[in-house]
């Protein structure tokens, strides 16, 4: 399943699932806002740019302003790269953590795969968003931080994921093939197992980009944000006092958060469908 | 006998887990940046050198460091959790006086993104395709994509500022002087809002997660016997189909427990619920760092705690338990 | 004469149509079938993977898959036309009038609820009885079933039971309430032998003393003529030949028949090749010990995989490891090619010292000893090519890539592929097909001995046979020393110099194959060899055209 004629095949089983479409529509927007967005609107965001508390729905400020004055659009649009950045590089730390523990632990097994399994449930036990608020408070909030702490927290189910993947195609007969070959372990670990354990963690990744942004906004609302950098959280977490006043402020942030988050979900979703066939809800 | 030596096998692991959270703790401590004693003071000592010195000298922060790591063990396992200089008072007094109004929620919030979430689970497996299996995906897709916050702060724009039907803020009227049953009313009134924001995230985890996995077990070879027995449908869902399909879904819920406190924190903060959550946000405002870390060790502890009833509870409901994990 | 067929038939299938859905490689999984059940008689579907009989057995019950529908016919028991009736009324009749066992034991039972509240079930379902008279009854059944201890053992969960157990629980439960129509779905095709034995002795016992009619469907040619009174042969949806049970064995009229039965490896030890050899691999005191759990709290399991077993295969010769499920003999073959490190013993091969040979040492004696394993779905790695797969032992011992490609070429010719197979994925080839690509991998590297797993187990006795004839082929070709595993004495019987027998990790008996099959002397091989299903039927010599 290779090749250009693997590709359309994946890409005829993505498509049947419609809200996977529909996902990767806004993933798309969402990823050309961040990525063409500061061009699109230069300036800061930061800065005073109207009256505040202008209401939305206005031709200058289609989405209002807020309590300093400051362009609600231009920081939703400067938060999209924010929390994109931190989504992605946060769970691509998290899940390459994931797959050297994982794919250590599952292949050598006994011992070694005794001691990292307890150290995967410790850190499974602890209550993940209270740890990753005292790292970030404890190491000052900046994005190298969060990022941290976002990925120190959320690595444990992908090392368990990639365990147990190495632990069955470890024993299939083809591994099996490849010992009695003469193969080294490196060429095992490499061109045997890890092609074949490749689809759940995609679908893991995709789906670990989702709550790593939750947890970025989470952050930034309790203030504990990159102070130089707009982020959605941020931009809800000090509207909050004046929500009865001025609703807009906390509103078109959040349904940002949801719409990115969500567009995740669903693409995750698709690629469950369209990597591992046989989980599909159609066969049901 | 079994169940016994099960169980108390994980009240071991529990036992360990704690200590390396207390171990964890401790290191936190030494690797942030600055000097240790600063940390522990907060900003409080940030200014007195006097108060920091003697701060050094209480904590043995001159003696090696594994002889700190005992005393601090030594000291949190007897519930000495240090002091805030901040609130001037000790952390471990003034977590345990908000131990019951997190319970309270968390508890709450657990008991019916549970019930909720299963039945809506079942409810969209057993008409699966139909239109209301539809609106359980979607609805369960929307909450679990959104923040949490957001939706507190969504729901008293629409249930306190707009209707007026429920309170925004706090656990109880100030200044209402009630007492006894009209207390727990207004207690309750007030939980409301907090406790549905806090369950729907969690509710839609097992919504999605209930309905998956009875699919699953719909497909599965003895629920065809079952049907071969001439059973009714309603006795094959409800006994062969359900009862082995809650089992990943209460593995699940232990493992949700540590994002329900963790949820708590942000939800306390949007309705000024008085309890650990709300503390942890005043101690991230005020860098009251002592006081953070005696909230994630008490935090930790319930997780351990819950974990270890989930486990208990399994451990009834699957009679497999006994051939290890 | 349709009104005297009525009459006598209990069970009546006319013209029956079962549509797969859109996709499928076939519009119809079973196309236009008629067959007839008489009271108290024993109706064997005997056909290959995807012929169609599974699905048969489950359309009678009107309890198939939810993507496959009944299109067309029509099917009356004792009069009744099942297809008119109402769900509820099918319902009803489940389990009362028709009952069903089928083969996986180990997944067809409620894994969280005591197998006596199992039984109970259905007798809630369909009878009056108070609680004491159910607990009475289940107790009955389990009795009947031969099931040890059913006062105790009907609180059991089913974990606790072995295969065999589970399947005579099936059948207590599909007995309950006196069926006249018993459906058998290949339902000792996951057991052993011996097992089998006693459950194929068990329905026979039952059916007859009750009067049922049963449909039994299975694969093996075997129990037809151990359990069958008529025997329908299915291919592509179709039953092309249907007969008395006796009739048809012996004498099969349709080719496809033809060539089922003549594929069905004969009961006639092969003689073992005159003259002694060099020991090409001698193993001594060789044991493996499995330790599962353990810690503070938790109850070590210790298995005893396989114990000081002693073997020697003869260089050109074939010695086969027979045992059943559990006897180590998958083991034995893991250690002696160190996919599995022993605990102790002496493993010579080619005169070196095998088991004890250095990482670099065993790099180098690696090509010369290869296997074949059995499952052909798991054997090829799904993400590379088959050239690619063929040429692995090659390059991982420094053959250039070019060479190694065409070698690999004629290999494929070799077995009997086409070597445009080079290009094409695992996926896209037959189980056979595929066994043909794990074959010419093992070749690859010139090996002097295969050790080949259960290679023939998981296909279709036709192709079965080809695999068979083919690994003989090389084998004398290439003049191969071979350890074989199976757990099918036909098949050992047919491709081994030497027998071994193994039960809980111990070899019980070894010795040339005739003795082994004509002059047994330990009382698990006679067993064993009691336990063959149809072990009286001599297939006829027959010529596959």
């Amino acid at each position: 399943m290779t090749g250009m004629e693997g590709l359309r095949d994946f890409w005829q089983r993505y498509r049947r699932n419609k809200g996977a479409i529909v996902g990767l529509a806004v993933l798309v927007l969402v990823l050309a806002t961040a990525l063409l967005g500061p061009t699109l609107f230069p300036g800061n965001p930061w800065d005073m740019a109207g009256a505040p508390f202008q209401k939305p729905f206005d031709p200058e400020f289609p989405l209002g302003t807020d309590t300093l004055g400051r362009d609600i659009l231009m920081g939703i649009v400067h938060g999209a790269r924010v929390s994109l950045l931190i989504g992605f590089v946060a769970t691509f730390a998290a899940v390459s953590l994931g797959v050297i523990l994982g794919s250590v632990a599952g292949y050598y097994g006994g011992l070694v795969d005794d001691l990292l399994m307890r150290f995967t449930e410790f850190f499974q036990t602890i209550p993940s968003f209270v740890f990753a608020i005292v790292l970030v408070a404890i190491f000052t909030p900046s994005i190298a931080s969060i990022v941290a702490a976002i990925a120190i927290v959320s690595w444990p189910p992908v090392a368990r994921l990639v365990r147990g993947e190495f632990l069955t195609l470890r024993t299939r007969e083809f591994v099996q093939a490849s010992v009695v070959l003469g193969r080294s372990s490196r060429h095992i670990i490499f061109v045997e197992i890890l092609p074949n354990a490749v689809s759940p963690i995609i679908v893991a990744g995709s789906l670990m980009v989702a709550t790593a942004i939750l947890i970025e906004s989470s952050l930034s609302f309790l203030g504990l944000g990159d102070p130089n950098m707009m982020s959605w959280g941020f931009m809800i977490g000090s509207a909050r006092t004046v929500l009865r006043t001025a609703w807009w402020m906390s509103f078109f942030p959040g349904l940002a958060i949801l719409l990115t988050v969500l567009a995740l979900n669903l693409v995750g979703e698709g690629l469950n469908d369209a990597l591992n066939p046989r989980l599909t809800r159609e066969g049901r | 006998m079994q169940r016994l030596q099960f169980i108390a096998q994980r009240v071991v692991k529990g036992i360990v887990v704690l200590l390396g959270i207390i171990i964890l703790n401790f290191l936190l401590i030494r690797m942030a940046p600055g000097d240790p004693a600063s940390v522990m003071a907060g900003e409080a000592g940030a200014a007195d050198e006097v108060f920091m010195s003697q701060l050094r000298k209480e904590f043995g922060l001159d003696r090696p460091l594994h002889e700190q790591l005992a005393v601090y063990v030594k000291n949190v396992v007897t519930l000495d959790l240090g002091y805030s200089y901040r609130q001037q008072r000790p952390v471990a007094d003034l977590l345990l006086e908000r131990v019951p109004a997190t319970l309270l929620l968390t508890g709450t919030a657990f008991l019916l993104s549970l019930v909720v979430g299963v039945l809506l689970g079942i409810l969209a497996a057993s008409r699966v395709g139909q239109w209301s299996d539809s609106l359980v995906t979607v609805i369960a897709l929307f909450f679990y994509a959104t923040p949490i916050f957001w939706v507190g702060l969504m729901g008293i724009l629409l249930f306190s500022v707009t209707l007026g039907w429920l309170p925004s803020f706090g656990m109880y009227t100030v200044g209402g002087k009630l007492t006894g049953a009209a207390f727990a009313l207004d207690v309750l009134h007030h939980l409301i809002l907090p406790a549905i924001t806090l369950a729907l995230f969690h509710m839609a985890v097992y919504a999605r997660m209930t309905r998956a996995s009875m699919l699953e077990m719909r497909d599965q070879d003895f629920v065809r016997t079952a049907h071969a027995k001439g059973l009714r449908e309603g006795r094959i869902v409800r006994i062969h189909v359900l009862r082995n399909a809650i089992l990943p879904v209460i593995t699940m819920a232990g493992v949700k427990a540590g994002y329900l406190i963790g949820g708590s924190i942000v939800v306390e903060t949007v309705f000024a619920w008085p309890g650990i959550g709300r503390l942890a946000f005043e101690t991230v405002m005020q860098r009251d760092y002592n006081l953070l870390l005696g909230v994630f060790i008490l935090t930790s502890f319930m997780v351990i705690a819950v974990n270890l009833i989930t486990d208990i509870i399994y451990s009834f409901v699957d009679p497999r338990i006994e051939l290890g994990q | 004469m349709a009104a005297s067929v009525r009459a006598r038939s209990l069970l009546e299938v006319r013209n029956l149509k079962v549509a797969l859905p859109a996709h499928a490689d076939r519009p119809f999984a079973v196309n236009d079938i008629s067959f007839d059940i008489g009271k108290s008689e024993i109706l064997c579907i005997v056909g290959e993977s995807g012929s169609g009989k599974s699905l048969t057995a489950a359309a009678i019950m009107r309890l198939l898959p939810r993507s496959v529908s009944i299109a067309g016919g029509s099917i009356h028991l004792d009069g009744t036309d099942l297809l008119a009736l109402s769900r509820t009324q099918m319902r009803e009749l489940r389990g009362r009038r028709i009952s069903m066992i089928f083969q996986e034991p180990m997944t067809a039972l409620n894994p969280l609820m005591r197998v006596g509240r199992q039984i109970e079930e259905i007798l809630e379902a369909h009878t009056d009885l108070d609680q004491r008279q159910r607990t009475e009854r289940v107790l009955e059944l389990m009795h009947a079933v031969e099931l040890p201890e059913p006062g105790q053992l009907r609180h059991a969960y089913p974990f606790r039971l072995s295969g065999g157990q589970r399947q005579r629980v099936m059948i207590a439960m599909a007995l309950a309430l006196d069926p006249v129509l018993l459906i058998a779905d290949e339902p000792t095709t996951a057991l052993d032998v011996t097992t089998q034995k006693q459950i194929l002795a068990l329905i026979k016992r039952i059916q007859s003393r009750m009067g049922m009619g049963v449909l039994f469907i299975t694969h093996d040619f075997g129990v037809v003529a151990e359990i069958a009174d008529r025997v329908g042969v299915m291919q592509h949806g179709h039953i092309v030949e249907m007969g008395p049970a006796m009739e048809l064995l012996n004498a099969p009229r349709h080719a496809y028949t033809r060539k089922l039965i003549a594929a069905v490896p004969r009961l006639e030890p092969r003689p073992t090749e005159e003259g002694e050899t060099d020991d090409m691999l001698r193993a001594n005191r060789l044991s493996k010990t499995f330790v599962t759990g353990g810690g503070l709290f938790m109850r070590r399991r210790v298995v005893r995989a396989v114990r000081d077993v002693e073997l020697v295969v003869h260089e050109g010769q074939t010695l086969g490891v027979v045992g059943e499920s559990g006897s180590g003999k998958s083991t034995l073959g893991r250690l002696l090619i160190r996919l599995i490190e022993a605990d102790g013993g002496e493993v010579t091969f080619a005169g070196k010292d095998f088991l004890h040979a250095s990482s670099r040492a065993l790099r180098a004696l690696r090509p010369k000893i290869q296997m074949i394993f059995q499952d052909p779905y798991a054997s090829l790695n799904p993400r590379r090519k088959v050239g690619e797969i063929i040429a692995d032992g090659p390059r991982a011992h420094g053959a250039a890539r070019a060479e190694a490609l065409e070698q690999a070429r004629r290999l494929l010719t070799l077995v009997g592929l086409d070597a445009g197979a080079l290009d094409r994925y695992p996926h896209e080839f037959s189980g056979g097909q595929r066994q043909r690509i794990g074959i010419a991998r093992a070749l690859a590297l010139n090996p002097r001995m295969l050790i080949a797993d259960e290679p023939v187990s998981a296909l279709d006795v036709s192709v079965q046979a080809q695999v068979l004839d083919l690994l003989n082929d090389i084998r004398r070709r290439f003049n191969l020393s071979m350890l074989f595993i199976t757990h099918d004495l036909r098949v050992a019987a047919q491709v081994s110099d030497r027998i071994a027998v193994m039960r809980l990790g111990e070899i019980v008996e070894m010795g040339p194959t005739a003795d082994i099959f004509l002059r047994p002397r330990h009382d698990y091989t006679k067993e064993l060899l009691d336990s063959i299903p149809g072990r009286k039927w001599v297939a006829p010599a027959l010529f596959a055209d």
